[in-house]
């Protein structure tokens, strides 16, 4: 504590506010003081029955301030199909207090899984696994139309969404009714089978591809398995197809956080993949409740890791956080790739202000009309001010090329697919993306999330709140053995240091 | 972002805020708030919205439903606050254990964020008048005992070491029988200032007694709500209140008694009255703090005075913005700053510099960061090496031209004669000569906004630094002892005890 | 399909730019109006092709003739060779053309000068090459095809609208001298029209073009045709100069 003058004592901490969490043990709702301290964020929870608990929510309070400086409106559910009765988030969903609507459906389609990830944060069922139905997916469609007209994305998951005979099927309905932008979120294995990556082709899936490291004995910490080479495989094969691929790490503190680099290196370098999502490591569900706390990163870490591997050309002001979620979960960074080599950040062509714009009516950007004013702005400011940016004249020639691909002044004009795939392809993005556990619960970011599970009668429960409190109560999933697991794996309460490895100070 | 180790942050300093264009006229979702349910008063899940440009409680109650109140009308004002961040200071004791969690445990239990700059003891719960607007109720059945009243005070300077001020309040705590006396138990050396709010009736009668507040050097803290007789009947009740406060004031000057003026502001009755109460402050040296109260409907008032539109109340932002109009520009909007030492949306000030031309505010010539830490923390602004170096900083600044002021010299030259009266060349004046002679220079506006039912924050609560001293030792941040354990202190249980109201019947 | 007048017959018309699109409906819309029609095309061999198809179709031989618009020689061997196998030319029509989608910031020297090229100095070019027997004979028309891009303020590309506006001057003051030869000179300018230069437009700017449009879509070629063949034929004795819009109602 320091001292002033009189003798009084100052706290070593600010106090910036109050939140509501849940406890880290028995997940029932409590305060959660949220401290700065040391230039670093932290919840300071107490449960009357298993005590305070200090959780690391952001190493850095910049950034966890700066993020809340943006403000974006949001889009209150068009039907409330739960009433509150416990409060948030025992009551999803939607409930009255949630206040904004589905832009990206996800929707789990199977419990099976084809590995058992240390770090998994679901709950998986392989006895018995539960499948979804092709009519339970119509009803869930025609519920997700009927709420939600502008939903334009589509998340397949599990467990492993591959292991479900039909998730080629659906995906088709889901091109049937509209939906433009199909994902699933895949460990890959099953795309070895080159025709199965052929049939995800054809209905122009989008694979996001689960691969934390290239180091073999990480992945063995990390996913219990040896998949780097095999998902390597698998990239190559989606390269073969042209197959638009995400790749997706899930980083933890310690042990693949030095990945990272060569992960950002392999998505700049390949054509077909578009962007790299980083989950911050999440300690729930049936592998992450029980995996070492000191794993836990944040998001300002991250931006630290592009900003050392680029050598400053990436730097955290050139992330925006999503408009349609809070703030504080998305924190999203787009780079047009010059001609030549290199790449420049969207923000320092365009602003913060207008990149966050751009991102205001779905969750990825798509190469729409704003799109298109947007790059004629940035032609027209690069051409006015060259000397503002020192890769003026390679971000001019390059959309100058890029238009010429756009609009062939020989033959017949491009269809707007064809147009759309340019300038998607012209871009790379990365996002990071820090999903909840008991711990770090924060109910204002549920309370604003865009991204839920939609049931067949029209509920919907945001991700979060499912990966911790609803999925272990779904019998779809969970099943008592491996909730029984999990409760042997979480850390007790006293001795538990919910904190993350020691950072430096802001 | 300033070093963490400064007790004073302002990470925005610019109070940059990026808004998407759609963010001008649609809803925004701020933060989470737990909250209260204005019906049946329990803690229920609430958010603070943005909406047309002014900030929303809004609240779900399992049992009674949707409700929505006023928190702040400007939101700009709101947004502006939340980046202004102190340390707390920590009291030297504790006196209750943490159990149930907030607000159960008061007070103060080590959860809380602040010490108190601000104890208030109510020695008494009679009262003579029954103002419509009183935020208590009053039963008129309890004198707090000599033995109570200095266990009390012992208990203060063993858990603060050192008060800068304290407040005897009630009820009237003039009607109290030993009210002198406990004057003079309260007169310590480590306490620097006692103050008593009296609705001003005994005052008025008697110049005597005025007189024997002046040789005790005891402040006065004067409820004066408007200069004029209707809006004073409409929040004090019938009697001619305007007569009676103004012979008070003419006892207090010609005593010389060091007075406050409290003014309490309800929408609609006296908010145009802001500039006459401003006026009194400018006009009158033994007047030197203004201190305006938005009025909070809970209590008798809130009950009796209404009923009122929840969406339609003062907030701080509006009495900020009313000086500029009312004042013809002597005092504008950004003469005035949120204090971050309680909850910043508790409280808002200014400091005044008394100078042969008039008054100026500080923030004009004093730099934000230093003029923070000078005010931060104390319940007055106290002449000691933090005030030294920011004047001395302020006289570099002036005079080298930094800051645009039309006439610098006057300032100056005030300045430097506080200099040299409080640091006089040939000997070391006490603290409190220094802070009598800053006290004749400096004069301040307070404004302090109450919680009631509609408005209450668990948030707020933690930060709090206005404290209720109760006999048994506890302390109670003010508006959870209003909300929630008024009604349940021992010492006002019994029967309503009769009640002699001036002037009721004519 | 419109059935033919008669109002051109005997009439030996030379379009620029004829093998397809506009250029097509312009000789087979001409042919069936009774013209002897005549085109150049410069590197669709197959489309010229499918021109004389379409012209033989309706008993008619068109000629297509490989010229660059942009080559004065070539021009000018070209109607050479009319005069020498048909006797003359009595009405050219400049309908040879390109468009470039390209913001100004980005329209570089090279982009600017080819537009013009073959824009407005393949007009040039090709009206002086005929211009010498119109005045010979007293008689003869030049149909200039501009656009709504050069008359009204629309999204396009700066070039191309500089062009087509320059289209219209060259109209108008030609009009006036050539006009004691009793020689018309006119313009036709078109809004977008189905299958055309317009193809390349981003769906919202199509959707706000089409807001404005009275009839509330998109041109065909043989709309522009026929008004073209109209204003070519002798019955139009008394217009010249002009530039006339056909766009739908924009």
């Amino acid at each position: 504590m320091t001292v002033e003058a009189t003798g009084r004592l100052f706290a070593e901490h600010v106090y910036y506010g109050n939140t509501k969490s849940i406890c880290g043990f028995c997940k029932e709702p409590v305060d959660a003081k949220i401290h700065i301290r040391g230039g670093a964020v932290w919840f300071d929870k107490f449960c009357p029955t298993h005590g305070q608990e200090e959780v690391l929510v952001s190493s850095s309070a910049a950034w966890y301030l700066d993020s809340l400086t943006f403000l974006a409106p949001h889009r209150p559910p068009r039907k409330v199909m739960k009433a509150v009765e416990k409060g948030c988030p025992y009551d999803c969903g939607p409930c009255d207090s949630h206040q904004q609507r589905t832009y990206l459906p996800v929707i789990p389609i199977t419990s099976a899984c084809n590995l058992d990830c240390p770090i998994c944060y679901t709950v998986n069922n392989n006895n018995n696994p539960h499948m979804l139905s092709a009519e339970e997916m119509r009803q869930i469609l025609e519920r997700l139309v009927e709420h939600h007209s502008e939903v334009d994305i589509i998340n397949f998951t599990g467990g492993e969404p591959t292991m479900h005979p039909q998730l080629v099927e659906f995906l088709e309905m889901c091109r049937e009714v509209g939906i433009e932008r199909l994902t699933v979120s895949t460990n890959g294995l099953r795309l070895l089978d080159e025709g199965y990556v052929q049939r995800l082709a054809a209905v122009d899936a989008r694979v996001i591809l689960s691969l934390d490291t290239f180091d073999e004995e990480v992945d063995k910490q990390l996913l219990g398995a040896k998949t780097v080479k095999a998902k390597l495989r698998v990239l190559d094969i989606c390269a073969r197809h042209d197959v638009t691929v995400t790749i997706l790490p899930a980083i933890a503190a310690g042990l693949n956080d030095k990945d990272v680099p060569a992960l950002f290196d392999l998505v700049m370098s390949r054509p077909n993949i578009i962007s790299l999502e980083c989950h911050t490591l999440c300690f729930t569900g049936q592998g992450g409740v029980g995996f070492e706390r000191s794993a836990r990163i944040t998001v300002p870490d991250l931006h630290r890791i592009f900003e050392a591997h680029t050598g400053g050309k990436i730097t955290s002001t050139d992330f925006v956080p999503s408009p349609l979620a809070h703030p504080h979960c998305y924190s999203i960074c787009y780079m047009l790739l010059l001609d030549g080599g290199g790449f420049v950040p969207y923000v320092r062509l365009v602003g913060r202000a207008r990149l966050f714009e751009m991102l205001e009516d779905s969750l990825y950007i798509e190469p729409r009309e704003k799109v298109e004013q947007i790059f004629l702005d940035i032609i027209d400011d690069m051409w006015a001010d060259p000397d503002r940016l020192e890769e003026s004249e390679a971000v001019l020639s390059t959309l100058k090329r890029l238009i010429r691909e756009m609009f062939p002044q020989d033959g017949p004009p491009l269809s707007l697919a064809a147009r759309r795939k340019i300038v998607e392809r012209s871009s790379k993005a990365i996002y990071i993306h820090s999903h909840m556990d008991e711990e770090n619960f924060d109910v204002a970011r549920v309370m604003k999330c865009c991204v839920g599970v939609p049931g067949p009668d029209g509920t919907n429960i945001p991700t979060c709140s499912y990966n911790v409190l609803y999925r272990e109560r779904d019998p779809r999933f969970a099943n008592a053995s491996m909730l029984d697991r999990m409760e042997q794996t979480r850390p007790t309460p006293s001795g538990c240091s919910a904190n993350g490895a020691s950072h430096e100070p802001e | 972002m300033s070093q963490s180790d400064d007790v004073c942050m302002i990470p925005n300093p610019e109070q940059r805020f990026i808004r998407t264009p759609r963010a001008e006229v649609l809803e925004v979702f701020h933060s989470f708030s737990r909250s209260m349910c204005p019906t049946c008063r329990k803690l229920v899940d609430g958010q603070r919205i943005i909406r047309d440009g002014q900030v929303i409680l809004r609240k779900q109650c399992p049992t009674c439903g949707k409700s929505e109140a006023l928190i702040s009308s400007d939101a700009e004002w709101f947004l502006r606050s939340l980046t202004f961040l102190a340390r707390g200071s920590v009291p030297h004791k504790y006196s209750t254990e943490v159990k149930d969690g907030c607000p159960t445990d008061c007070g103060l239990c080590p959860s809380h964020e602040q010490h108190s700059c601000l104890p208030i003891i109510e020695i008494t719960n009679h009262c003579n008048l029954d103002c419509p607007i009183c935020i208590v109720q009053n039963r008129h059945n309890y004198n707090m005992t000599r033995a109570e009243f200095t266990a009390v005070v012992d208990g203060l300077i063993e858990k603060e070491g050192t008060l800068d001020t304290i407040n005897i309040s009630g009820g009237e705590p003039t009607m109290h029988p030993e009210f002198m006396d406990f004057l003079d138990i309260a007169k310590r050396p480590e306490i620097s200032r006692v103050s008593i709010s009296t609705n001003g009736l005994k005052l008025a009668a008697s110049l005597d007694f005025c007189k024997e507040l002046a040789d005790r050097g005891v402040y006065v803290s004067l409820q004066l709500d408007a200069l004029s007789a209707p809006e004073l009947r409409v929040l004090r009740g019938s009697g001619d209140h305007r007569a009676a406060r103004m012979r008070a004031l003419e006892n207090l000057e010609q005593a010389n008694v060091r007075t406050t003026i409290v003014s309490t502001v309800a929408r609609g009755v006296n908010d145009d009255q802001i500039g006459e109460c401003v006026k009194l402050l400018y006009e009158n040296d033994f007047i030197y703090s203004l201190m305006f109260q938005p009025a909070a409907y809970t209590g008798y008032g809130g009950s009796h005075f209404g009923p009122h539109d929840p969406m339609n109340i003062i907030t701080i932002p509006d009495i900020v913005r009313a000086f500029e109009p009312q004042t013809a520009g002597a005092l504008t909007y950004s003469d005035f700053m949120p204090l971050p030492c309680s909850h910043p949306s508790c409280f808002a000030l200014t400091y005044l510099l008394k100078t042969k031309e008039g008054m100026v505010p500080f923030p004009r010539f004093i730099e934000l960061e230093k003029y923070l830490r000078v005010i931060c923390n104390r319940g007055t602004i106290r002449p000691d090496e933090n005030l030294e170096e920011a004047v001395r900083g302020a006289i570099d600044d002036l005079w080298s031209g930094k800051h645009q002021l039309p006439d610098p010299d006057q300032i100056l030259g005030t300045l430097k004669h506080l200099l040299r009266l409080m640091y006089p060349a040939d000997r070391v004046l006490e603290l409190e000569d220094r802070l009598q002679i800053g006290e004749g220079a400096v004069k301040t506006i307070f404004i302090h906004a109450f919680m009631d039912e509609h408005t209450f924050e668990v948030d707020r609560i933690k930060k709090c630094c206005t404290h209720y001293a109760m006999p048994d030792g506890r302390l109670m941040p003010g508006c959870a002892y209003n909300m929630f354990h008024r009604a349940k202190d021992p010492r006002y249980q019994g029967d309503v005890g009769s009640a002699t109201i001036w002037q009721k019947d004519g | 399909m419109v059935e033919g007048s008669g109002r051109l017959s005997g009439r030996r018309c030379l379009i620029t730019g004829g093998s397809r699109g506009l250029g097509r409906a312009l000789c087979t819309t001409f042919a069936r109006h009774g013209a002897t029609v005549a085109f150049t095309w410069r590197r669709h061999e197959a489309e010229a092709e499918a021109t004389v198809a379409a012209c033989a179709e309706l008993g008619v031989t068109a000629r297509g003739m490989c010229v660059d618009a942009t080559d004065n020689r070539a021009v000018k061997a070209a109607v050479a060779e009319l005069e020498r196998e048909l006797g003359g030319v009595d009405v050219l029509v400049n309908n040879a053309g390109i468009s470039q989608v390209m913001p100004f910031a980005l329209m570089g020297e090279t982009d600017w000068d080819r537009v013009m090229e073959v824009n407005l100095r393949g007009a040039y070019l090709a009206t002086r090459a005929v211009l010498r027997g119109m005045i010979r004979r007293k008689s003869g028309v030049i149909l200039n095809v501009g656009s709504l891009a050069g008359v009204r303020w629309i999204d396009a590309p700066v070039h191309y609208s500089t062009s087509k506006a320059g289209l219209s001057g060259f109209t108008g003051s030609l009009a006036k001298e050539v006009g004691r030869h009793g020689i018309r000179v006119l313009c036709v300018a078109p809004g977008l029209l189905e299958g055309g230069v317009a193809g390349n437009l981003p769906e919202h700017r199509m959707a706000a073009y089409l807001q404005h449009c009275s009839l509330g879509r998109l041109g065909a070629f043989e709309e522009v045709a026929e008004l073209a063949a109209f204003m070519a034929s002798s019955p139009n004795s008394f217009m010249t100069g002009e530039t006339i819009v056909v766009d739908g109602g924009v």
